[in-house]
C-alpha cells in the first residue's frame, strides 16, 4: 500500500480523524498518580512472590512464576533467533532465565526437528538444550485442520526412562489457535540416566480426562547427542560454614552446570529455628552480575529434613572468574513454634508462633462437606507485600494422636484456607508451620572461586 | 535526565526513574485503557496492572528508547484480556454507555457512537491499529513498535481495518461482497 492511497483513505475518515479530539477530552483523574505507585508497591512485591506447589511422589519443590507482558532480546539473542525461524517464541519462554539464554546464545542448542501428527494435531520436537542432570525439550503444537478446540499437553512421560520426573509450562484455553510452543522439562538423577534416546510420550487434550479417554499417543523418539555435554560440569567444593543470629548453615559442593547451578546446602540439626527459605540467595561473578534462583522450574530438591540442593540460573557460558555466593535474608521460625493447635469447638488457636496468625472462623465446605480451617495472617512486612505462603504441612494430626493429610489449601491475600477431611476429629488439631514471615538476617558472602 | 539515561538507570532498579519515565505516559495509558474499559476505576485499575508489570520486568527491557511503546503493549494485552473477560461474562458491555449517548440526540454523537461501535466489533489487531493511530495519534512506525510487527504488515492491517470498517458502516468506497 503506498502512501498516496493511504492518504487517501484517511481522508474519507474525517469521523476517524475527528476521533483525537473526543479521546483528548478524556479527563485524566488526579488518582492516576496514585494508581502508579500502588502499581509500582505490587510489582516491588510480586517480583518475590513465588508459588509454591508440591510434586506429588518427589520431594521438590516447584516454583513457578507467571510470565506476564512481553518480552525484548538482548542483539545477540535477537541475531542468532533471527537465523532460525520459529525459535523466537522459544527465546520468550526461556527469558526468565539468564542461563538458558546464554546456552542459546552459545549455539548450545541441540537440533531435533521431528514430529509425530494425529487427529489433525502435529507434535514437532524442535530442539533440546541437555545436560547431565536435565533435558528441556522444546516443541510446538500446530492446529493442522483448524478446527476450534482447546488442546494443551495432559500427560508427558518418557517410554524408555523411569527415573525421570518433569515439569511443563501452563495451559492455554483459547479455542481458535494455529500454532503454540512451549517447554517441557526432564530431571534426571544423573549423567548415566539419561539415555541416548528419549522416547517421549505425550497426551494432548482439552483436559485430563478427555486425553485419557482418546488415549492417542503423540511419539517422538528424541536422539540425545551426550558429547555435547559429557566433561562440561565444574564442581567446586565449598565446604564453608556460616552463622547467621546463631543458626548455621554448611554450604557443601556446588556444581556448575550449563543449565543449572546445584548448590548442596545443610542445615545444622542443633539450631533453634526452622529455616525456611531464602529470600534473596544469588551467585554472583567479579563483575557483579547475579544469577538467582531458578524461578520457573525446580528450584530445590529437599534431600531430608535438613538437606537440601538448592538451584540457580547458570553462569556457566560466562566463564567467571571469581563467583561468591550472597543472601541477606533467610525466612526461619523457632523449632518450639511450629506448632499451631486449633480447639474445633471454641474455634480458637491454642498455640500459635506468634499474634501475627489468628483464626477466623472454622466451617463446612458446602460442595464436599470438608472442614475449613479459615486464618488470617498479619503481614506488614515490605518484603512480603502482595504474597501469599505456603502456611501449613499438609499433614496433620487430632488430639488421639491420628496423622490425616489435607487435600486443599488456598489464600487470597491475608487470608488462608485449609481444608480438613470430614472425619470425627479429637480436638485439638495440630498443624505445623511450613513457611511463615519471621526471619533471620545477615550478610552471607562466601568466596567460591 | 535523557529518558535513555531514566531508562538504564530504571533497569537497574531505580524506583524514581522508573516513576519519572512512567509518568511521562500516563495520560496515554489512562486513555488507551478508558477506550478499552469505559469507566474509570477500571482504566485505573489497568494502569496499576500494567504499572506492576512493567516493574517487574523492567530488567528484561532491551531497547531503552522504546520503554513508552513497551509500557503500552503491556497495557494493551491487559485490556485485550479484560475485554474478553467481560464478553464472556455477558454480552452488552457498553450497551449501557451507547444508550445513553445515544438518547441525548445528537446526530454527530449518534454517528460517532456508531463509527465506535463498529470499530469496537474489528478483530483485534485491526481494532488496535485503528485505535492507536486514530484516537491515539501513533506513528506507524510507533504502532509497529507497539505490537512488534513490521510496518508493512501494520500498513496491510490498516488497510483491511478501514475495509471492514467501510462494509460496516455500508460506506461506498470500494466494492466488496
Amino acid at each position: 500500500m503506498n502512501d498516496a492511497r493511504e492518504q487517501f483513505e484517511g481522508q474519507q475518515w474525517q469521523e476517524l480523524e475527528a476521533m483525537k479530539e473526543q479521546v483528548d477530552r478524556i479527563e485524566v483523574p488526579a488518582a492516576i498518580d496514585e494508581a502508579i505507585r500502588s502499581g509500582m508497591r505490587l510489582g516491588r512485591a510480586r517480583r518475590r512472590r513465588r508459588t509454591i506447589s508440591r510434586l506429588a511422589s518427589y520431594t521438590a519443590m516447584l516454583m513457578l512464576l507467571a510470565m506476564v507482558a512481553s518480552i525484548r532480546f538482548s542483539p545477540v539473542v535477537a541475531a542468532y533467533v533471527g537465523d532460525i525461524p520459529g525459535l523466537r517464541a522459544f527465546v520468550e519462554l526461556i527469558n526468565h532465565d539468564k542461563g538458558l539464554e546464554l546456552a542459546l546464545e552459545n549455539d548450545y542448542m541441540q537440533r531435533v526437528g521431528l514430529s509425530d501428527e494425529h487427529d489433525g494435531i502435529k507434535l514437532t520436537v524442535d530442539g533440546i538444550i541437555a545436560d547431565e542432570t536435565r533435558v528441556i525439550v522444546f516443541y510446538t503444537l500446530e492446529n493442522m485442520d483448524g478446527k476450534k478446540r482447546v488442546v494443551n499437553l495432559q500427560r508427558v512421560q518418557l517410554g524408555n526412562s523411569t527415573t525421570a520426573s518433569s515439569s511443563y509450562g501452563t495451559s492455554a484455553f483459547e479455542e481458535d489457535w494455529e500454532s503454540k510452543q512451549g517447554t517441557i522439562d526432564f530431571y534426571f538423577d544423573g549423567e548415566a540416566d539419561i539415555p541416548d534416546m528419549l522416547d517421549l510420550e505425550v497426551m494432548l487434550g482439552k483436559d485430563h480426562e478427555a486425553a485419557a479417554a482418546d488415549g492417542i499417543l503423540w511419539k517422538v523418539r528424541i536422539p540425545v547427542d551426550k558429547t555435547k555435554f559429557v566433561g562440561l560440569k565444574e564442581t567446586y567444593a565449598v565446604n564453608k560454614t556460616v552463622t547467621v543470629e546463631g543458626q548455621r548453615i554448611t554450604f557443601g559442593t556446588m556444581t556448575v552446570y550449563p543449565t543449572r547451578i546445584g548448590l548442596e546446602v545443610e542445615y545444622d540439626r542443633a539450631n533453634t529455628k526452622k529455616l525456611f527459605y531464602f529470600d534473596d540467595i544469588r551467585i554472583e561473578d567479579e563483575k557483579g552480575e547475579t544469577f538467582g534462583s531458578i524461578l520457573n522450574g525446580m528450584s530445590a530438591s529437599v534431600i531430608n529434613e535438613n538437606k537440601l540442593v538448592l538451584y540457580f540460573q547458570s553462569n556457566y557460558f560466562r566463564k567467571p572468574k571469581q563467583l561468591y555466593l550472597r543472601a541477606n535474608s533467610i525466612r526461619a521460625l523457632d523449632k518450639s513454634k511450629l506448632e499451631v493447635q486449633i480447639d474445633l469447638e471454641r474455634k480458637k488457636l491454642l498455640s500459635r508462633p506468634d499474634d501475627r496468625i489468628t483464626l477466623t472462623d472454622v466451617g463446612t465446605n458446602a460442595e464436599d462437606g470438608q472442614g475449613v480451617l479459615d486464618f488470617h495472617l498479619k503481614n506488614d512486612d515490605p518484603l512480603d507485600e502482595g504474597r501469599s505462603y505456603s502456611l501449613f504441612d499438609s499433614s496433620y494430626k487430632d488430639a488421639s494422636g491420628q496423622t490425616f493429610d489435607s487435600n486443599m489449601t488456598g489464600s487470597s491475600q491475608e487470608e488462608y484456607q485449609y481444608y480438613i477431611r470430614k472425619e470425627k476429629y479429637q480436638s485439638p488439631l495440630t498443624l505445623t508451620i511450613a513457611d511463615y514471615p519471621t526471619r533471620i538476617r545477615g550478610d552471607i558472602d562466601v568466596r567460591i572461586k | 535526565m535523557d529518558n535513555d539515561l531514566l531508562a538504564l538507570a530504571a533497569k537497574r532498579g531505580d524506583d524514581a526513574a522508573f516513576y519519572r519515565l512512567i509518568t511521562q505516559h500516563k495520560e496515554k495509558m489512562y486513555r488507551i485503557a478508558y477506550t478499552y474499559l469505559r469507566n474509570e476505576a477500571d482504566a485505573l485499575e489497568a494502569v496499576q496492572e500494567a504499572t506492576c508489570r512493567a516493574y517487574m520486568q523492567i530488567r528484561k527491557l532491551k531497547e531503552p528508547a522504546y520503554f513508552g511503546s513497551w509500557v503500552i503493549r503491556i497495557l494493551m494485552n491487559y485490556c485485550a484480556d479484560e475485554v474478553k473477560k467481560r464478553s464472556r461474562r455477558s454480552s452488552e458491555p457498553l450497551a449501557s454507555v451507547q444508550e445513553q449517548q445515544a438518547a441525548s440526540g445528537e446526530s454527530a454523537l449518534l454517528e460517532r457512537v456508531v463509527l465506535e461501535s463498529a470499530v469496537e466489533q474489528l478483530d483485534g489487531n485491526y481494532r488496535a491499529v485503528i485505535q492507536l493511530k486514530y484516537y491515539h495519534d501513533l506513528t506507524i512506525t510507533e504502532i509497529a513498535r507497539t505490537l512488534e510487527k513490521p510496518e508493512g504488515t501494520i500498513k496491510t492491517w490498516l488497510h483491511k481495518a478501514l475495509g471492514g470498517l467501510r462494509q460496516r458502516l455500508g460506506k461506498d468506497g470500494e466494492r466488496h461482497e
